[in-house]
């Protein structure tokens, strides 16, 4: 009833809430892949040089084997997301 | 781990290193085109198991109409489709950000050495279509000082040399390489943005004195400073490219690369007869753009048109249908042929000449 409190309100209720959702989860996606690339750039580098600065970090550019490690677990990890997202009723 | 930049694509500069942030979102928007690739090998399979696609081949309207039926209920189709808009929709921002990240270094590798020769015709020139936003550009081609750097620089570097097949520049070598005669005098780029085409022209015409036309003021300083690094040196006019400004007869090569399928058909035709405006009685026009749909595979015609509708490309099924043979012939163009010169027929080319006073 209008006025009273809604114990079960729903507000995204509309088609284009889903493309919301999804952009949002992109977003996600891709903040957590900012993440998880500094986090290899900091380990290569501790392993190289045992100390690091914060410029070191921004400097870095992956080369070679690392270039392509982290190539291969960003397209795992992307293939995931979209898998897991285009299961439910998937033929 | 070295600093060193990885491979450089050709024409680009070696330079340019981006902070972490920056360069880890670019690689991830790059990614998700790799990522979605199994989903789309799985709508591909089953499209074309379907006779129906073939039997709507040639009409585009219909193939769509057979291939929404077959997906109807398929949730692959949803998630690539939002999947590409969002990536569409925030590549440029990105690249904007990962440019303003590292500006104090990059913005001197991005100013034109002489914006003041760039001649402009002003915004009372600028058409409509040119207010759409095309090729998800937030923020419009000029929403940046040097957005022609942003977008040559790194959307190039980081997501379209990756993510499409072929040599995309060697193609721009192979069209300008295409022009009927050895040598020219005067060439015109129409729609050059940041010299891409141009630079290939320039390198195949040398002793040509070269005029890049486009409606992009940040993308014509983009290619300044690229003519200028490549030792040359271009007349620059922001203009469209059916309305220059440039006197008539006054070129022996026209070239445009890719430029038509950003604008309505009414358009097209007039670019056409701008072209014959420019040329001398003999000149030679070349016009490379997207594949006509007729000559694609069903599944690929689908895909482009299925892909345009959701990647901002308001007028690619108008370029991909129309007959470019009879537009030229229209404007008066004579010897005309077309060429394809990759897989799928792409690059696409139209030839033609204009006639020598008195045979027109």
């Amino acid at each position: 009833m209008p006025g009273f409190a809604n114990d079960d309100a729903v507000h995204l209720d509309r088609p284009e809430h889903l493309d919301a959702l999804f952009g949002i989860t992109m977003e996600l996606a891709s903040e957590l892949w900012v993440m998880r690339d500094r986090l290899a750039v900091i380990e290569q580098l501790l392993d190289e040089r045992g100390t690091l600065t914060r410029d070191d970090i921004e400097r870095t550019q992956p080369q070679g084997e690392n270039a392509e490690r982290l190539a291969r677990e960003r397209e795992r990890f992307l293939t995931r997301v979209f898998e897991s997202a285009a299961r439910p009723g998937g033929k | 781990m070295s600093t060193a930049q990885p491979t450089v694509p050709d024409g680009m500069r070696a330079d340019v290193e981006l902070a972490q942030r920056g360069r880890s979102e670019m690689q991830f928007l790059q990614a998700m085109r790799a990522g979605l690739r199994p989903l789309q090998a799985r709508l591909r399979e089953r499209l074309e198991k379907e006779a129906a696609l073939e039997e709507a081949a040639g009409d585009i309207a219909r193939l769509r109409e057979a291939a929404d039926e077959v997906l109807a209920e398929d949730p692959r189709l949803g998630i690539a489709g939002a999947a590409l808009r969002w990536n569409r929709a925030v590549l440029t921002p990105r690249a904007v950000d990962a440019f303003e990240e590292r500006a104090d270094e990059l913005a001197p590798k991005a100013a034109p050495p002489a914006p003041e020769k760039i001649a402009d015709r002003g915004e009372e020139a600028v058409p409509r279509y040119w207010r759409y936003e095309f090729h998800g550009t937030a923020g419009g081609w000029d929403g940046h000082e040097h957005m022609g750097f942003i977008h040559h620089e790194l959307v190039y570097r980081y997501l379209l040399v990756p993510s499409f097949p072929g040599d995309i520049f060697g193609q721009r070598t192979r069209v300008a390489e295409l022009a009927p005669r050895d040598t020219y005098t005067d060439i015109c780029d129409l729609g050059c943005g940041t010299g891409q085409f141009t630079l290939k022209l320039a390198q195949a015409y040398p002793e040509a004195r070269v005029t890049g036309v486009d409606l992009s003021l940040a993308e014509l300083r983009y290619a300044q400073r690229r003519a200028a690094e490549a030792g040359t040196e271009w007349d620059l006019v922001r203009a469209p490219a059916e309305d220059t400004g440039l006197d008539g007869e006054s070129f022996d090569l026209v070239a445009s690369f890719i430029l038509l399928h950003e604008m309505p058909p009414h358009a097209i035709r007039k670019v056409f007869a701008e072209a014959f405006r420019l040329l001398r009685p003999g000149g030679d026009l070349v016009f490379s753009d997207v594949a006509p749909y007729r000559l694609r595979s069903p599944y690929q015609a689908w895909y482009d048109d299925w892909d345009a509708e959701n990647g901002h490309e308001p007028w690619w099924r108008t370029a991909a249908t129309i007959d470019l043979v009879e537009v030229a012939r229209t404007a008066g163009f004579t010897d005309i042929r077309q060429e394809a010169l990759g897989q799928q027929s792409y690059p696409w080319v139209t030839v033609a000449r204009k006639p020598m006073e008195g045979l027109a």
